[in-house]
């Protein structure tokens, strides 16, 4: 006979589950990504941060040393650095070995271009030290039509240096257009050659990502065909980016939940705080590490986090068996394609969000901001620029 | 003595439901890469070495995992925690699969601080 | 460590709820899950 009991006091149920506690926020980050330069040598036509020229209002050394502070003393347990591209900072090696030397975990991603030898060397020799080249395809053509020419080389490069000093097995990470979603065996392989584990992301249509975003997200039929191609590759990682394919069945591995606000979210190079890199937008600012109280007071009484925090209405969805499983899917592509939140995720597997789109067609979206996107193309230069 | 009672009672179940009962004579220590961080609801732990993160679902298993260091068996810790008995089954599984990530680690066989007179009796034990 | 009987239920179908009681003989098991692993990777909203 198999009797229940009330659950003692404080002590999780089984029914409330681990995600039920993350909805609720935690009382510090698991970990968040952290930008620290709107610079880029790049000018990938989808960059969620519209990054390009430096903001001059970045945060300091000192500033960024102190916010390496305030994160070890949450125990924020790994930050996730990137930008625009983080090794164009005359700091950067200092932030990170701060950080890896302080308790705090770190895993940048960069371009590739700034990491020769003698950067592979340095980071062979660090601990608690993650690195992930962004690629976003398999072959030179299907990349730098979106990421512009030379920038495929300079990350094949890049990881040449980290196999030839041995660094160990870094990420390289795509994000999946419609363009390379053919190219997944072939990606895969290439991470396989590297000794590099391979990771996966949804292209929202967030930064300059807006521009395009119609075009160059997957189709109904690529997005069934990623789905299948993730359940039978486990051990691909995706960042829990794909959560609102789980609606086609078996959940893919992860929370399956938005973690913006409430398990993770984004510092910007200026110090603003937003829910997470993909809303960079007023309406997702939950306030400054420069304000009174810095990070810490933004993560815990800012209005924005507690709202998220709330119990969220499932909308448009209530009538949909599939809630519970894609959660509605994610805030950031129905903001910028000019959907309400309590709408169907644009890329719902149902379908759900297509009558909603064609009805606001031609419609005036939010504009991402701040916008720091170079006024004019540039060609990418190759190999490392000195400073 | 309680350490003898507390394995009595759990080698008297059937073994297939107590298949973590050798782990109760374990000298086991948190690897000092694990950062513990507490919650409402318990800690979430990190090992920084693997990278991996483990969810500590009760304020108790939390008090366990933080006594073993102090403890010399993994019985001891449970009953400085006030743990009933009949919830043993489940803090072993735990503590297993901690050990299976790395965050838990045997204290080594060199002799420790604990008192020969216990680890006579504890040896009696697993005879 | 009490532990409160106020709301026994006997349903034998109840598996999804708190900390399961097994009764095999005269003895009391109760099953919980205490530790469950999650990926550091596996939460949307970082890079």
């Amino acid at each position: 006979m198999t009797i229940d009991i009330g659950a003692p006091v404080g002590h999780l149920t089984k029914t409330e589950t681990l995600v039920d506690q993350m909805k609720a926020g935690l009382d510090a980050p698991i970990c968040l990504t952290w930008e620290l330069t709107y610079a880029c040598n790049l000018a990938c036509i989808h960059c969620l941060s519209s990054s390009g020229r430096r903001d001059t209002r970045e945060l300091t050394t000192s500033e960024a040393i102190a916010v390496v502070d305030e994160l070890r003393a949450l125990q924020v347990f790994y930050v996730n650095i990137g930008g625009g591209e983080p090794m164009i900072r005359k700091d950067f090696f200092d932030i990170v070995e701060y950080a890896t030397t302080h308790q705090v975990g770190v895993k940048f991603s960069t371009n590739g271009t700034y990491l020769d030898r003698a950067a592979a060397e340095r980071f062979a020799a660090m601990d608690y030290l993650d690195i992930q080249i962004s690629i976003d395809g398999a072959t030179a053509d299907v990349n730098d039509a979106v990421r512009g020419e030379g920038s495929y080389a300079a990350a094949i490069e890049a990881m040449e240096h980290l196999k030839a000093v041995n660094f160990g097995p870094f990420k390289i990470s795509l994000v999946v257009t419609r363009h390379n979603v053919d190219q997944l065996d072939d990606y895969l392989a290439l991470a396989d050659h590297y000794g590099a584990q391979l990771r996966v992301t949804r292209l929202r249509p967030a930064g300059r990502g807006a521009d395009t975003w119609h075009e160059l997200h997957p189709t109904q039929a690529q997005q069934r065909q990623l789905y299948d191609w993730l359940i039978d590759k486990p051990h691909v990682l995706t960042g829990d980016s794909f959560f609102h394919l789980s609606a086609y069945g078996e959940a893919l591995p992860g929370l399956n939940l938005c973690g913006a606000g409430r398990v993770v979210c984004l510092i910007d190079p200026v110090g603003d705080v937003y829910a997470c890199p993909f809303v960079i937008h007023d309406e997702f600012r939950a306030g400054s590490v420069r304000d009174a109280g810095g990070f810490g007071q933004v993560w815990k009484q800012s209005e924005l986090f507690r709202s998220l925090r709330e119990p969220s209405s499932p909308g448009a969805c209530a009538s949909c068996g599939s809630y519970d499983a894609c959660q509605g899917g994610c805030m950031a592509a129905k903001f910028f394609v000019g959907l309400e939140l309590d709408d169907p995720d644009p890329e719902c597997v149902k379908g759900n969000a297509e009558p909603l789109l064609a009805a606001i067609a031609g419609r005036a979206t939010p504009v991402p901001s701040p916008d720091h996107s170079r006024p004019t193309a540039v060609k990418i230069a190759l190999g490392p620029t000195r400073r | 003595m309680s350490v003898s009672t507390s394995a009595e009672v759990l080698n008297s179940q059937t073994d297939s439901a107590h298949p973590h009962s050798a782990l109760l004579d374990s000298s086991l220590r948190l690897d000092p890469m694990v950062s513990l961080r507490p919650e409402p609801f318990g800690a979430l732990a990190y090992h920084f070495g693997t990278r991996r993160l483990s969810f500590l679902r009760s304020p108790d298993i939390v008090a366990v995992v933080k006594r073993l260091d102090a403890s010399v068996s993994v019985t001891e810790a449970l009953r400085s925690c006030a743990i009933a008995q009949p919830r043993w089954p489940s803090f072993l599984a735990a503590i297993a699969t901690l050990i299976e990530s790395g965050m838990l680690l045997p204290v080594s066989d060199d002799p420790p601080a604990a008192a020969p007179e216990t680890t006579a009796a504890q040896k009696d034990l697993t005879s | 460590m009490s532990i409160d009987t106020s709301t026994l239920d006997s349903s034998s179908e109840e598996l999804t709820a708190s900390p399961e009681i097994e009764a095999s003989g005269d003895e009391l098991v109760i099953d919980e899950l205490l530790v469950e692993e999650i990926s550091i990777d596996g939460m949307c909203g970082v890079y």
